[in-house]
């Protein structure tokens, strides 16, 4: 039986490919990379697809700010408080939550994450 | 750097990353309400003023970080008068007047505008702050 777990919120977040093809060309790696955990930054300087793959990780970890109640207001250090771990091409998890749900959708544009996060429920 | 100068740099940061014309901005335009600016556009004018102007902006400087997660600072959405306050204090840039008669925290990002820039960046040029790595 899985363990009682309680919403703590749902987050959705869209990034056109325009916006973020403009941000990626203005800004080095060494810029970028200030947004992301190590593990994002290895997969990052991997990926033979950089504009897909970071436009899929900022909209990850703007969604996880709207449904923990954040915002993008706490910067570059809010921005890697949060490790987004990709689950295939569509889905992914937020690291050291106590359960997530992730999910990318094509938009018209651009890419857009539905992100649902619980917490374990009180006894 | 003159005034005109500082002016001059923070409206080319604004247009790259908004995609507008350096014409379209003024210092009292609002970065959301009037230019349109969204989270990365933040997170872009951050990185471009860094590199125009050679410093490193810690987070939070600039704009509010964690301050509204902190305990008694927000209460049914609003800051508090103590949460005003501290605000105030982290951040001097930021003209708080309007804001302070309804304090809804969803309309904070509207307040920060391209004055706010200016009187950052005069602040940091003044004080020759460089970046860490200068």
């Amino acid at each position: 039986m899985s363990p009682a777990k309680s919403l703590v919120g749902i987050g959705v977040d869209s990034v056109a490919w325009d916006r973020m093809k403009r941000f990626l060309a203005s800004h080095s790696f060494q810029f970028t990379k200030r947004l992301l955990v190590p593990s994002e930054q290895k997969a990052f300087q991997k990926t033979a697809r950089p504009l897909q793959f970071f436009a899929r990780l900022f909209a990850a970890k703007e969604a996880c700010f709207k449904a923990r109640g954040g915002s993008w207001m706490e910067g570059e250090t809010g921005f890697r408080k949060i490790e987004v771990r990709m689950k295939g091409r569509n889905r992914f998890k937020i690291a050291r939550e106590f359960q997530t749900e992730g999910k990318f959708f094509n938009v018209r544009d651009g890419i857009a994450a539905r992100v649902l996060i619980w917490k374990k429920a009180a006894p | 750097m003159n005034e005109r100068e500082i002016y001059s740099k923070i409206q080319e940061c604004l247009a790259g990353a908004l995609g507008i014309e350096a014409g379209e901005i003024r210092p009292e335009s609002s970065l959301v309400r009037d230019l349109g600016a969204e989270s990365i556009d933040f997170i872009d004018i951050l990185f471009r003023l860094e590199k125009a102007f050679d410093i490193k902006i810690p987070s939070g400087e600039l704009f509010p970080a964690n301050l509204l997660n902190e305990n008694g600072m927000v209460q049914e959405g609003r800051l508090t008068p103590g949460g005003l306050k501290a605000l105030e204090a982290r951040m001097p840039y930021l003209d708080l007047a309007e804001f302070a008669k309804d304090p809804q925290v969803s309309k904070l990002a509207e307040q920060f505008k391209v004055q706010m820039i200016l009187n950052y960046i005069r602040e940091r040029v003044a004080k020759g702050i460089q970046s860490p790595s200068a």
